[in-house]
């Protein structure tokens, strides 16, 4: 060792000034990226957020129920449900977005707001958002409701973990109110969203989401679950997937999936730069 | 470790030679990627290094992480799927250049460089020719340009993307070095 260091010392007295500089990150600890592909799998918003002044544009659909055979080609000819959404980035973490469903004619505006990261280093062990919406029944009905009664809310708390490059999972205690219900359903239910992702190649996963009501289910309702498989391109993220239940904001995927039958369904995820691009 | 640092900076400094060193800690580095349907750049403000004067030797390093290229899933992408920057985080160049730098003309010098490349773990040697703009006496802009084969340095692109990435790559640099002090 003596002899290392006098070596050296006598290289560096000679003037010789091979100097390398000390290699170091410009940022030592970093967010776990990628805990999932996109901010949603297939119904149900993951921890992932939008960033700042970036434009997420979704199409979500849920075909007809896949035991309806070969004359309706598998629910292919029925189109069940269809919302259109964007999502905008106000922040890194919190951002903000509107989506319209074919399903009650509904508009839902919600928000998400990512107040913890999990940490590369391990000092924030999971990541945690909080999401809400409010949804608004806009058809034209004869019992014409005040726009009160057309309301209903989902409010949720995400926990998520990428515990490993292949293997993420969710946790997500949610609350879904409806203001008016038929006489048949509860106004307010208490579920618990899971998700996870298997990811088997850096672009390819596939998941799992459930969503079993802890209170307030509604009688003759089963509970909402898809697997997912989902290829991310780098700008878009594509999730195709089977699903029970037809309803496409969580509210209604979450209480009101009837009839436990399979139905095919995709999202198209894109997301845009809006503003400056550097 | 840290006794060779202490070291190495003792003597650094006991050589009076560190009045010939200029430093940057944030030079500006891009990669550009040309192709028919879709060109992109990827960009850092993070480039650090410093050139030597004494014994004309150049070392600079970029941490990858803080390129950027404008869509925040590219950028993900890039840094699991090609450069794979936890495994790689840094590109280095370590060189010597081979033309005096004449400090007293404001006038733009061609300095040829040769040195090692390194990136994605794959180490080259590459010659650069870079331009050297004396600004007063105390600061040097500098600025070069080179292509990057990615196959050169096992750098796969995943068949399945939205947009083209060429497969050489036009790597810029431009920096205001300091006096060190």
């Amino acid at each position: 060792m003596k002899s290392v260091l006098l070596f050296f010392a006598m290289t560096f007295a000679t003037g010789s000034l091979q100097a390398q500089l000390v290699r170091e990150r410009v940022v030592a600890d970093r967010p776990v990226e990628n805990t999932f592909f996109s901010q949603k799998l297939a119904l149900l918003q993951t921890t992932e957020s939008i960033s700042k002044q970036e434009m997420l544009f979704s199409i979500m659909h849920v075909f007809g129920p896949i035991n309806t055979g070969v004359n309706e080609f598998w629910g292919m000819d029925v189109y069940a449900n269809i919302r259109l959404g964007l999502e905008y980035g106000l922040t890194d973490d919190l951002s903000i977005g509107i989506g319209r469903s074919k399903l009650d004619k509904s508009v839902d505006v919600r928000t998400k707001y990512r107040f913890l990261k999990q940490m590369e280093s391990g000092s924030m062990p999971v990541s945690v958002a909080l999401i809400a919406n409010t949804a608004i029944d806009t058809r034209e009905r004869a019992d014409d409701p005040a726009i009160g009664d057309r309301l209903s809310f989902m409010g949720s708390a995400l926990v998520a973990r990428k515990f490993s490059d292949r293997f993420s999972a969710q946790v997500a205690p949610t609350l879904t109110h409806f203001n008016l219900v038929r006489a048949d359903q509860e106004n307010t239910a208490i579920s618990v969203g899971v998700v996870t992702r298997f990811r088997y190649a850096p672009n390819r996963a596939v998941g799992l989401e459930a969503t079993p009501v802890i209170l307030g289910a509604n009688s003759g309702s089963v509970m909402h679950y898809a697997v997912n498989y989902e290829m991310e391109t780098g700008g878009h993220v594509f999730q195709l997937f089977v699903s029970v239940g037809d309803g496409l904001s969580e509210q209604y995927a979450i209480t009101r999936s009837y009839g436990n039958q399979l139905r095919f369904g995709f999202n198209v995820n894109r997301i845009f730069r809006i503003g400056e691009r550097y | 470790m840290k006794a060779f640092q202490a070291l190495f900076l003792a003597l650094f400094l006991a050589s009076g030679a560190h009045a010939q060193v200029f430093e940057t800690r944030s030079g500006y580095a891009e990669f550009e990627s040309k192709a028919s349907i879709e060109s992109f750049k990827g960009i850092s403000r993070n480039l650090a290094g410093q050139l030597s004067l004494a014994d004309s030797t150049l070392d600079f390093f970029l941490d990858l992480n803080t390129i950027v290229t404008g869509i925040t899933l590219r950028d993900r992408q890039m840094r699991e799927n090609f450069l794979e920057t936890e495994k790689f985080p840094f590109a280095e160049f370590t060189g010597k250049f081979y033309n005096a730098i004449d400090l007293s003309s404001e006038t733009p010098q061609k300095v040829f460089v040769r040195g090692n490349f390194t990136i994605h773990g794959v180490k080259k040697e590459i010659d650069v020719v870079a331009t050297i703009t004396p600004k007063g006496r105390n600061s040097l802009q500098a600025t070069a340009s080179w292509p990057l084969k990615l196959s050169e340095y096992n750098i796969e692109v995943p068949s399945l993307l939205f947009y083209r990435l060429n497969e050489t790559l036009i790597l810029t640099v431009n920096v205001d070095l300091r006096r060190k002090p």
